[in-house]
């Protein structure tokens, strides 16, 4: 299979790569793309004697076996969820010694996530479009983890592989013992006979690699699962018990070097001077490698790296343009007030509805700009050598990116890249930024690896922000409190062109960015008449993809305001929502279990209170209570139950963990989240500016799943943009106060 | 040459003594399961023990802890053994990403040397580590299944230090 990197000359995409659209165009002959094989279905020896049978699984003689998940772990389990899956058809222990699962290190377009790209199931797939989109991206070499789509894309793909190896490997186990194939008894990675014989994976796979793979398979009816379902420890834990797991700050390849880098402290800005002083005679220092906007200097310590690099005397010049967060604030709502829309959406007169109803609501929220703060910081080890072919290690969400990131620094030859477990990403790593100066500070060193490692503070100020935005929401109530229009309009930087000039070097149009309204799309709430419009606008900072992007703030727009028309309807929130929801549909359904789970009974009052947020987001839905007590300005987390449907779940406990993780990334946001941009320049830096939820203001989370037949949706995002609307929710029902703007600690609020 | 136990072995280093600890750690001696998060003391990635007692690697140099006893996650229990921590841990599924979790489970560990069967609010008090995976659900548990792990059966891996837990988690 051969690597193609992506380019601009074929690489044409509408919008945005990570998070999801339409392929627009390409570049490539149609008869090309024929040969492209996006199934992943081959055999082949490798030249250490291993098997790989499909792309996603390689057997070696001594029965070692290696499931390939090409998603980055970022600690969402994918590697666990995914290994389940060909496990459960191929009859493995997922957890057994022999078992590996890791990232691959080669891009087969079977890996590429076209699901992403083309935002849909592949079980919905079908038709020339699809035969067209799957090659593209495929050869595209689009591997790439993010939007919850690793177990959507991944779902039948990956059990189909177990399948299509098992058939495989049990013809040359009937060749192998002689016996006919129905005699054969699946074991752990072995067959046996009733009369004794036996025979592992590692001793038949040569063999089996000889064979055609089946056409069609059948894959394990599911009331006979032993893995999907169930809740498989994570493959990955012991490990990270150890401490002997591998981040991308853990490599530690023979001869490496560590760079510290010292950005341009305001987006845009450039070296204007450098004054080395005597720093390079300090102990230990390699070099020092002066870049367009960063200085970093390489040492054989990172400490050495880093005291030195903050010794050197630098003077940066004035970037172009001032971004500036207060300042783009009062422009988005310059233009909602001058209904200055890129877009609008209407179903029924929704000025008619205003006009006749009994009671409007009017308001305004708003949310900031927020840093992504993954407990490892961004890094990326990049040895350059002398024959311009490259390795990267990083723990990174597209080795795609990745790679083009290398070969726009220098005339790489061939780069491969080794994808590592990752401390957090949340979107940042979908990033190329932190690949670029890894792999400029190698060429600076050739032949020696060099690990690059921001700090705390640059990681904070690195940009690829969650962007600021405000919202107008809108609601007409008739004299029974019936929603007679429900409006929502969103302004917003547009986050696709941003991503996509930064790390792919293509425009696309601002004034088309989906993830603006996702989340408002297709709201769920029944009105006569309803709007939703966007506001898009240029971004002044570079801003990116963060853990549940659009729904981040859209999730709290509508499910707070939901709240606010329920008060004013004089409603029990959960009846109000009841009201509006189609009866029999999925979010009527978690509502329900919600209600259920959490013992609701309305409103609190006398300090305590209860919040209730539902929001569908990556394919799932969520609902959460949170329970809270104030006193004064005083808030304490009682209390948080949640209600998912999550379609079919594979592993109940990975599900639990991310709601339970993804609901405190949406807290920690709601009452801490906020990057102020003053000219030019992040404000916040280490975690006593940029402040994290601890242990002791963090609520035990309780999660309900809903049984569900359904294809699975997304799990590592959709518990985060309930959290806000549920604790504004749950703090105006114990105080009587709204909170429309985020964080509440702005408001005065603390935890207790 | 300053001279240090870490994990039972004695190690004389020809580093400066204002390294911080982390780094003799980390890129010295190649001991990678301490992390680096913030470098400032306030997310407890760097956790490790001090003649018992948790400290952030990060906000102590090296000079301060020559000839001290040093224990990182790696030397918590003998090779191919686990604490009842990491059990616990284990039993619980705590980590996701993992990357606080070396911190989390040395600063466990130093509070169930000193307080064998902690509360949720002593827990609170004493663990004061950054997770942004937000696994503080489970890691509460876990320590409460730790301390009956504790309790059921062995003395614990990790000799208790005589003084208080309230250190286990400097601002
Ligand atoms: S890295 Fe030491 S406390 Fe954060
Ligand atoms: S498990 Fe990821 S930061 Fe704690």
């Amino acid at each position: 299979m051969t690597k193609r990197s992506l380019t601009r000359r074929v690489f044409l995409i509408g919008s945005a790569a990570i998070g999801g659209t339409a392929v627009a165009g390409l570049g490539i002959g149609v008869g090309y793309l024929a040969m492209v094989d996006v199934d992943g279905h081959g055999a082949r020896v490798l030249g250490d004697g291993s098997v790989d049978l499909t792309a996603w699984i390689n057997i070696s003689p001594d029965n070692t076996i290696t499931i390939y998940v090409p998603f980055l772990e970022m600690g969402q389990g994918t590697h666990t969820g995914l290994a389940q899956l060909v496990g459960e058809e191929l009859g493995l222990d997922i957890n057994a010694d022999n078992i590996r699962v890791v990232h691959p290190s080669e891009d087969l377009a079977a890996f590429a996530n076209w699901t992403m790209i083309l935002d849909e199931r592949p079980e919905r797939l079908s038709g020339p479009l699809q035969w067209l989109g799957k090659r593209v991206v495929g050869a595209l070499g689009v591997v790439a983890t993010g939007g919850s789509t690793a177990m959507v894309a991944s779902f039948t793909a990956m059990r189909e592989a177990g399948a299509i190896a098992r058939e495989m490997l049990t013809e040359a186990a009937a060749a192998e013992l002689g016996v006919h194939r129905d005699r054969l008894m699946l074991g752990y990675a072995g067959f046996g006979t009733a009369d004794g014989k036996e025979v592992k994976f590692g001793e038949i796979a040569a063999r089996a690699a000889k064979l055609a793979p089946p056409a069609t398979v059948t894959l394990k009816d599911p009331a006979k699962w032993e893995l999907i379902g169930k809740p498989v420890p994570r493959v990955d834990v012991p490990a990270k018990v150890a401490g002997t797991a591998v981040f991308g700050t853990d490599v530690r390849p023979e001869g490496l070097l560590f760079a510290a880098l010292r950005r341009a402290p305001q987006f845009g800005a450039k070296v204007a001077s450098l004054s080395e002083g005597d720093v390079r005679k300090r102990r230990g220092i390699v070099e020092i490698v002066r870049m367009d906007d960063a200085v970093a200097v390489v040492a054989d310590n990172s400490w050495r790296a880093r005291e030195a690099v903050d010794a050197l005397e630098i003077t940066w010049g004035a970037p172009a343009v001032l971004s500036d967060s207060a300042a783009l604030v009062a422009d988005l709502k310059a233009r909602l007030k001058a209904k200055a829309f890129t877009r609008e959406e209407k179903e029924g007169d929704f000025d008619r509805a205003l006009g006749g109803s009994m009671q409007m609501i009017n308001e305004v929220y708003e949310t900031p700009f927020l840093a992504h703060a993954a407990m490892e910081p961004m890094n990326a080890t990049v040895l350059w050598r002398a024959d311009d072919t490259v390795e990267v290690r990083v723990p990174t969400q597209s080795s795609m990116l990745t790679r083009s990131a290398v070969e726009g620094v220098g005339p790489a030859k061939r780069v491969d890249v080794h994808v590592t477990l990752a401390g957090g990403g949340f979107g940042r790593r979908a990033e190329t930024d932190f690949v670029s100066y890894a792999a400029r500070v190698a060429l600076a060193v050739k032949g020696r690896p060099v690990q690059t490692l921001w700090s705390r503070e640059e990681d904070t100020r690195g940009g690829a922000y969650r962007p600021a935005s405000v919202a107008m929401m809108t609601a007409a109530l008739d004299g029974r409190g019936q929603l007679e229009g429900l409006s929502a309009i969103i302004a917003a930087p547009s986050l696709s062109s941003s991503f996509m000039a930064r790390n792919v070097g293509l425009s696309s149009d601002p004034a088309s960015d989906r993830v603006t309204l996702e989340g408002i799309v297709g709201f769920p709430y029944l009105a006569k008449a309803r709007r939703i419009a966007a506001v898009d606008t240029e971004s002044p900072a570079p801003i990116g993809y963060w853990r549940s992007v659009g729904h981040s703030h859209n999730g709290f727009y509508m499910e707070a305001f939901i709240d606010e028309c329920a008060a004013a309807a004089g409603i029990d929130p959960a009846e109000f929502r009841r009201m509006h929801l189609a009866e029999g549909s999925r979010h009527a359904r978690v509502l329900e279990k919600l209600v259920a789970a959490s013992g609701w009974s309305g409103r609190g009052g006398n300090g305590r209170g209860r919040g209730l947020a539902l929001h569908e987001s990556f394919r799932s839905v969520v609902g959460a209570v949170v329970d809270v007590s104030v006193s004064g300005t005083t808030v304490k987390l009682e209390k948080v139950t949640i209600a998912a449907d999550c379609g079919r779940i594979i592993n109940p406990q990975l599900v639990e963990a991310q709601m339970q993780g993804g609901f405190v990334f949406g807290l920690t946001a709601a009452i801490y989240g906020k990057i102020d941009i003053v000219a030019g320049a992040a404000q916040q830096g280490n975690f006593d500016s940029y402040r994290m939820l601890r242990l002791a203001e963090a609520p035990p989370i309780e999660v309900h799943l809903l049984d569900s037949e359904d294809l699975p949706g997304g799990v590592g995002e959709p518990g985060t943009p309930v959290a806000a609307p549920a604790l504004v929710a749950a703090i105006f029902s114990a105080t009587g106060e709204r909170l429309r703007k985020l964080p509440i600690a702005e408001a005065g609020y603390t935890i207790g | 040459m300053i001279s240090l136990t870490i994990n039972g072995t004695r190690h004389e280093l020809d580093v400066e003594g204002e390294m911080p600890l982390l780094w003799v750690l980390r890129d010295e001696l190649g001991l990678t399961g301490t992390k680096y998060s913030c470098g400032i003391g306030r997310c407890g990635a760097c956790t490790v023990l001090v003649d018992g007692e948790a400290k952030r690697a990060c906000t102590i140099v090296l000079e301060d802890v020559a000839d001290s006893e040093v224990t990182t996650i790696e030397g918590l229990a003998p090779a191919g053994t686990w604490t009842a921590v990491q059990e616990a841990w284990i039993a619980e599924q705590v980590p996701q990403c993992g990357y606080c979790q070396p911190g989390l489970i040395v600063a466990a560990t130093r509070l169930l040397a000193a307080n064998p069967r902690p509360s949720d609010a002593e827990i609170d008090a004493a663990i004061d580590n950054i997770c942004r995976c937000g696994t503080y659900d489970r890691v509460r548990r876990a320590i409460h299944r730790a301390a009956e792990m504790q309790a059921a059966s062995a003395p614990p891996a990790v000799p208790a230090p005589a003084a208080p837990a309230s250190e286990g988690a400097p601002q």
